[in-house]
């Protein structure tokens, strides 16, 4: 009946029917469960240990809907209707991410809940929304909870079993202007490095707002808030974008392995950040004048 | 468990482990144009198409298939009828082994279904996910676009 490695070891499916009965059943076996939506890292890298696979596709976490300033993404939501979608134009840093992530097959069904579940593995689209400064709603034993993903960065990211509802992102608004760049031989490897960049300009190129992460080169995405910090004020120019992006080098410790250096990665950071802040500076408004 | 499957327009009822892929669960039902090669959803030999659209069913769990559509090359031709498809595959001598094309075909249904005129660069973008270790790729794009001038002057599949 097929060879063995045909079967994966899983012992138990279960479809929830709600997102209570979910979380009740995720609580209840422990490390033993896990939380399936498109499968696309549970099913070939799932730890030997996992026995139960809780299906969580049919709670209606899916869709996106959007107002005049929010958008609103179901946790289930396909990758690939993420970037299709209208919501894909007013979000165009989260659907530059998608597009450079994986292979088409794998969008179809990976879903963006799964992308901030496995954000250690690497995942582009976490990385967008951590620029991005997205809330996540999720359901937690004690109830519904909204939580800053840059903040849960901090404090050792979700807890396996909470069931991540939806995430709310601002969208894009005139001024703004974004970038998501990765340096690797092709999307379905593993970057040697990530970078995302979110800016806003104001009158005469200031700067705003800003946030830079970066990923992909260690265990987990920096985002530089200390560095970006200092520039918020300042008038947006080409030599500032290199100066910055050395600040950022020096605030990100790159890791050496046998794919890269850290000194080849930290050249990475140093370029990526450059051409990630001038695109998303042109994007902005900015011309040079 | 039970999982109740449409393949290529036919109920079919399967008994299989909680561990199977739908992979596994297809060829072991006939279905042997799903190729099985990576088995990590890299190189898309797998592909079959899921409610219309392209997935690799080996990272996929027969149970995540319960009650959905799915596709195979063995669905494309009626009658003993190719699919323009995969009579512009045979025409442009696209396949080699032929073992990344019932894959690329499928992968090129969706495509042509979403986007009927796509441009080569639309084609590449769409078959990212299918991997060809002998062809270098130019005459299965040819293929693809050849096939949608076909279908569109032709005003349907066949």
């Amino acid at each position: 009946m097929g060879s063995e490695v045909d079967m994966k070891h899983f012992r138990q499916y279960i479809v929830a029917s709600t997102e209570e009965e979910a979380v009740g059943l995720r609580e209840a076996v422990g490390a033993k469960g896990l939380y399936i939506a498109g499968g696309t890292t549970v099913v070939p890298r799932a730890a030997a240990s996992v026995e139960v696979l809780i299906d969580i596709t049919r709670l209606g976490l899916d869709g996106i809907v959007a107002d005049d300033s929010t958008v609103r993404i179901g946790a289930t939501t396909r990758l690939a209707d993420l970037a299709s979608a209208d919501a894909g134009n007013s979000l165009p840093l989260l659907r530059k991410a998608v597009m450079e992530c994986a292979t088409p097959l794998i969008r179809n069904m990976a879903t963006l809940g799964g992308s901030l579940a496995t954000i250690f593995l690497p995942s582009d689209p976490g990385l967008a929304l951590l620029a991005l400064d997205a809330e996540a709603e999720v359901l937690t034993p004690d109830g519904v909870q909204r939580l800053k993903m840059a903040d849960l960065l901090k404090t050792g990211w979700f807890d396996p079993v909470w069931l991540i509802r939806r995430v709310l992102v601002s969208k894009q608004a005139p001024g703004e202007g974004s970038a998501f760049l990765k340096f690797g031989r092709n999307s379905v490897d593993i970057a040697l490095v990530a970078v995302g960049v979110r800016l806003r300009l104001g009158e005469g190129a200031r700067i705003e707002s800003l946030r830079i992460v970066v990923g992909q080169t260690s265990a987990v995405p920096v985002v530089v808030d200390q560095v970006t910090e200092k520039v918020l004020g300042q008038d947006f120019r080409l030599e500032l974008a290199g100066s910055v992006a050395d600040e950022v080098c020096r605030a990100v410790k790159a890791r050496n392995d046998f794919r890269a250096s850290s000194e080849f990665r930290t050249h990475l950071i140093k370029v990526l950040v450059s051409r990630g802040l001038l695109q998303a500076a042109l994007e902005a408004g900015y011309r040079d004048s | 468990m039970t999982v109740d499957l449409i393949v290529n327009g036919q109920r079919l009822r399967v008994d299989c482990r909680p561990g199977e892929t739908l992979l596994e669960v297809l060829r072991r039902n006939n279905y042997k144009s799903v190729k099985k090669a990576c088995e990590t959803g890299n190189c898309g030999a797998c592909t079959v198409l899921l409610d219309g659209r392209p997935v690799a069913s080996c990272i996929m769990l027969a149970a995540q298939a319960d009650g959905r559509e799915i596709t195979t090359l063995e669905g494309l031709s009626a009658d003993e009828k190719l699919h323009h498809l995969q009579e512009a595959f045979v025409d442009h001598g696209a396949p080699q082994c032929g073992f990344c094309t019932p894959g690329m075909i499928l992968t090129a249904v969706a495509l042509l279904e979403e986007n009927p005129n796509p441009t080569r660069q639309d084609v590449r973008r769409a078959i990212a996910g299918n991997i060809c270790r002998c062809s270098g790729y130019v005459k299965i794009v040819d293929a693809i676009v050849d096939a949608a001038r076909r279908i569109a002057t032709s005003g349907g599949r066949h």
